[in-house]
């Protein structure tokens, strides 16, 4: 029995449309000298010099290998972070990464903590939907609570034309595979797998230079605003007559438009290296490693450019059937079969661990273009300010043995400055804790210090102290 | 192996269940849990639109048929069932403004994600920041095209020639409102909100109102949703009668996905959807339409799953499948489909035994003997067997590289018999790679002795196997893995068909005799009508229906009409009673 019955139809076009792209990288380069865009990087910057927070969730699928491929062999409960074979490609920024080990995805309520594993059940489709969330699917393929991602978005990317951005890659299954944001129960964020349509959906509305007096263009948004208007007027006359269900139907249509509102209006504050994209050459839509460089590089140049300041990036859908071949041509099977096989097994290992190395080399590259953007507020660079949080919809289990489907030990990583927060360059052994604490402790270390919960109650303990050193 | 499944609480209690009705309408919902409970999360995949809503999961069996009939289906028990608000789905989206203004160049592309809901009884995907945005950009695209077309204008407004434009769209943007919308929106009040955003816009230009005015309607909640209100006027406790143009939405897009036409919109305007005799004229109708005329087949096209050959991949180096080859074995199923309804009855025990075989020139991989360029009609003898040897079907039920005995089982199971499997647990072996060594059948019986496998797989593959005279793209062959094909079958679980048949053609023999059969068809168009599946609620419907379709021979054409003239189609739940999920 495969899997294939889960997966969509394959994408037939093979070769991307680079002529759409370019067209609106032009209007990128245009959009860099409008009044507007101009003006807000000048006024925008903010006189505290604390620099711009922001927030990067990482996903990755099937699990990895533990001791030894991701974790280092030590049983220290703290250390200075030691170079695994997965993290190589990332050893430059040793001093910008913390390793987590012992935090778990409680909230899934099986293969509870210290306890052996209750169920075979579906660790696939709940690990997705609990990463960044704490919570659970109960009753639907959606989670049942608001992501830690969606959550900073409503408290601090309400003044982004993003609020945040949802970036994945080759994304295929069933709807309960593809989901990391969740701006409340059952409401996911898509996570958008075509860069020329997130292109657009970014920089396509970008203003065209010089053609329009400022008069014009606040003639423009009003006309926009018009628009957004009766819209919204509609929605709240017929929903005024309609059963709570339909009401939340329609309050997603809500939402959207507030979110293209955001778009038109707010302003965005950019980075010195705010420059126009240019598109690699014959980026190919069946290749993964393409798909994820021009994803990746969308998704650090909206940071940059100052168009969200809250995103998430999935390298592709949770039980992922990607063949990475690519990566190591040894590798014979898709990476789901693959991660079946015993992470000692000399055959595989060397597989498993070349795969997750490829998706550090990644976050490496995504570093690097965060690290050489000035913030905009001239407090360091974007990286600086930066939380990254890198999680797996599996753990390694409590056995560290990486293939057992676990929801136990996920291989986290915080990476980036976090703008002094986090006491980075360790490898913490934590003792048995749910992976609520670790959302706490994002959002306080984005500045919400005074929540005191996140996820499925009665799983927090407050934040992990053990972070700040 | 029965159990009531605990979300549907209300779907039960809410019922009166007087004895005779429990004994004669044996209408169980339950989950084939195969061995090892799945857990229920996953199976409730279907529910989306719901989310978490009583809906159920259509697992519904009623393994009597509906031979007696003496059930207290009277109107005053009527419930019609949950109705959630849809929205249109982009093929809705693009053919509801074809319908309006004529078609649009490029729509599709304006859309990120594929919109279109499955069409039995799957329901829609939730909406989100991103497809808003692609409504969005997509009525952008049509206020463009109607405005570079006077033509096109004019069916919205014939304004552009005249001197007081605003004037000129007061009194001329109504009737295009109340079509757009679907209902009567000719109150001022509403005609002046949409005129109020012209003003914005024509404060620039008068192209500049009129761009946004159209972007406005063409994303209008009253355009993209279908909202529903019912009105005063009741049917017992459960149900409400639908307002005209309400019931005009419902059967346009239930019989043309797509919008209401002028005809229907005047009767709605005219007060003459109120009655079971003037709507069932209008069904009639309808169905008599080009469009409507293709109801049979495009339910067939759906249900039989073949619509997904054109996306299909397939192994380059076992199969000589090509983009062409896939079109030309979907125009090759329209064929059978059409030739089903309009010359052999629309009968189901056709759609499972025909040997009658569409073939040219172009699949002559299939059929070697046909090099015409002109589709013709073969006979295919044992050979052939209805929907069950389309190559465009046995290609859908298939791996990348071989057939899969497991696909085609689940086909019988969930979309023939109406059970319902639960999905593959997470932790499950590799197959076991193709080779030239080896067949099929021996690849899949590893399922047997995996007992892990055997208990869900027992329901599918030995069904499956009777397919393996045909490979992974429909091909006849005879041989696999060096070894003459054995084509033997076995049906377990299933009452009436049960035992042991060799190939395809008996297997559609041994459907098409079964009162099971009959009862999930029935229940399939159910689906396809209801856009939801059947629930406890549904039983005199669907009773009624099967009863109908019995006494019609399984004629699939009188299937429609049925389901469209039901209470449950025509009625909805009251606003506000927990029940309008």
């Amino acid at each position: 029995m495969s899997n294939t019955s889960n997966k969509n139809p394959s994408d037939m076009r093979t070769v991307m449309n680079r002529r759409k792209l370019l067209r609106g990288v032009s209007a990128l380069a245009a959009a860099l000298t409008s009044p507007s865009w101009m003006n807000s990087t000048a006024f925008g910057a903010d006189a505290s010099g604390k620099g711009t927070k922001r927030f990067i969730g990482l996903f990755s699928s099937v699990g990895t290998v533990g001791q030894g491929g991701f974790f280092p062999l030590t049983k220290a409960a703290s250390s200075p972070l030691e170079i695994t074979p997965i993290i190589k490609p990332m050893a430059k920024y040793v001093d910008k990464m913390l390793m987590l080990h012992g935090v778990h995805m409680s909230s899934i309520g099986y293969d509870t903590i210290g306890g052996p594993r209750i169920s075979s059940g579906a660790p696939h489709a709940e690990g997705p939907n609990a990463l960044f969330t704490g919570g659970a699917l109960s009753g639907g393929p959606y989670a049942d609570r608001i992501s830690v991602d969606q959550y900073l978005a409503q408290k601090l990317g309400q003044s982004s034309a993003f609020p945040s951005l949802e970036f994945g890659v080759q994304m295929a299954g069933q709807s309960v595979l593809k989901h990391v944001s969740f701006r409340g129960p059952y409401q996911p964020n898509t996570a958008v797998h075509d860069p020329t349509k997130m292109y657009q959906r970014i920089f396509g509305g970008a203003l065209p230079s010089g053609q329009e007096s400022t008069a014009q263009i606040q003639q423009r948004l009003a006309e926009e605003r018009s628009v957004l208007d009766i819209l919204k007027g509609e929605i709240a006359t017929l929903q005024s007559r309609m059963s709570p269900d339909d009401k939340i139907a329609l309050d997603a249509h809500l939402d959207g438009l507030r979110g293209i509102e955001k778009q038109i209006t707010n302003v965005p504050v950019a980075s010195s290296k705010c420059e126009p994209y240019v598109y690699p050459k014959d980026v190919t839509w069946r290749s993964q490693a393409d798909m994820t460089r021009v994803q990746m590089d969308l998704m650090t140049l909206a940071h940059i450019c100052g168009m969200t300041k809250i995103s998430t990036f999935m390298f592709s859908n949770a039980n992922s059937w990607s063949n990475y071949s690519f990566v190591d041509p040894t590798i014979t099977m898709d990476h789901h079969a693959l991660s079946h096989k015993s992470a000692t097994d000399p055959k595989y290992r060397p597989q498993l661990i070349n795969i997750y190395a490829w998706q550090a080399s990644q976050v490496a590259y995504m570093m690097d273009r965060l690290a050489a953007a000035p913030d905009p507020t001239g407090a360091g660079t974007v990286l600086d300010n930066t939380v990254i949080l890198w999680g797996n919809e599996l753990g390694i289990g409590l056995d560290d043995r990486g293939n057992t489907h676990s929801v136990s030990n996920v291989p986290w990583l915080l990476a980036g400055g976090t703008g002094g927060y986090f006491k980075m360059g360790r490898y913490l052994r934590l003792p048995d804790i749910a992976h609520n604490n670790l959302l706490l402790s994002v959002l306080h270390a984005m500045g919400l210090e005074n929540e005191t919960t996140f996820g499925k109650p009665g799983l927090v303990t407050g934040p992990i102290a053990e972070l700040r050193g | 192996m029965i159990k009531e499944p605990s979300k549907s609480k209300e779907e039960f209690s809410g019922v009166p269940r007087p004895l005779t009705y429990l004994a004669i309408v044996v209408s169980f919902l339950f989950t084939w849990s195969c061995g090892s409970a799945p857990k229920p999360t996953l199976i409730k995949k279907k529910a989306e639109a719901a989310g978490k809503t009583e809906q159920n999961d259509g697992n519904v069996q009623s393994p009597i048929g509906g031979d007696n009939l003496a059930l207290s289906c009277e109107d005053a028990s009527v419930d019609p069932g949950p109705a959630p608000v849809l929205y249109l789905s982009q093929e809705q989206y693009i053919s509801t403004v074809t319908d309006l203004v004529g078609p649009i160049k490029a729509l599709e592309a304006k859309f990120n994600l594929p919109s279109n809901f499955a069409a039995l009884g799957e329901a829609q995907t939730k909406m989100d920041g991103v497809l808003v945005e692609s409504y969005f950009a997509a009525a952008a695209v049509v206020a463009k095209e109607i405005m570079a077309d006077p033509e096109k204008m004019k069916l919205v407004a014939d304004c552009e020639t005249v001197m007081d434009k605003r004037a000129c769209l007061k009194s001329n943007i109504p009737n295009f409102l109340t079509k757009a919308f679907r209902n009567e929106s000719a109150t001022s009040e509403i005609v002046e909100k949409y005129l109020a955003v012209y003003d914005q816009g024509a404060k620039t230009s008068h192209a500049r109102g009129l761009s946004l005015l159209l972007r406005s309607i063409f994303t209008s909640p009253r355009f993209l949703f279908r909202p529903e209100f019912g009105t005063a006027e009741k049917l017992g406790s459960k149900a409400v009668k639908l307002s005209g143009f309400e019931i005009a939405t419902r059967l346009a897009y239930a019989i043309w996905d797509s919008t209401p036409d002028a005809i229907l919109i005047d009767a709605a305007k005219n007060g003459k959807l109120s009655t079971p005799g003037a709507i069932s004229e209008q069904i009639t109708r309808m169905l008599a339409t080009e469009k409507g005329a293709k109801f049979v087949q495009r339910f067939l096209i759906s249900w039989s799953e073949v619509d997904r050959v054109t996306t299909l991949s397939k192994s380059a180096k076992i199969f000589p499948w090509t983009a062409t080859l896939a079109n030309t074995v979907s125009i090759q199923s329209s064929l059978f489909f059409d030739d089903l309804v309009l010359n052999q009855g629309g009968a189901l025990s056709s759609l499972l035994t025909s040997s009658k075989v569409f073939a040219n020139k172009g699949t002559n991989i299939y059929y070697p003997a046909v090099t015409d360029v002109e589709w013709k009609i073969i006979d295919q003898g044992e050979e052939a067997s209805g929907v069950l040897t389309l190559p465009a079907f046995l290609a859908v039920m298939a791996k990348e590289d071989e057939g899969s005995p497991t696909y085609r089982g689940r086909f019988v199971r969930e979309n023939l018999l109406c059970q319902k499997l639960p999905p593959p647990p997470a932790d499950i072996p590799d197959a076991i790679p193709v080779s030239d060594t080896s067949s099929t059948r021996e690849r899949f019986l590893e399922h047997a002795s995996n007992p892990a496998c055997s208990a869900c797989h027992n329901l599918m593959d030995p069904i499956g196997f009777a397919f393996e005279t045909f490979d992974g793209i429909g091909r006849p062959r005879t041989k696999d893995g060096g070894k003459p094909i054995d084509n033997s079958g076995e049906m377990f679980s299933a009452l009436g068909i049960e035992g042991k048949f060799n190939g395809v053609a008996a297997l559609g023999k041994k459907l098409a005799s079964s009162t099971l059969v009959e009862d999930c068809m029935t229940k399939q168009f159910f689906r396809f009508v209801q856009k939801r599946t059947e629930g406890a609620v549904d039983s005199c419907t669907i009773s009624k229906a099967l009863k109908g379709f019995q006494d019609s021979k399984g004629d699939l054409r009188t299937l429609p009409a049925t389901f469209l003239n039901a209470n449950t189609f025509l009625y909805r739940r009251p606003i506000n009673s927990g029940s309008g999920k």
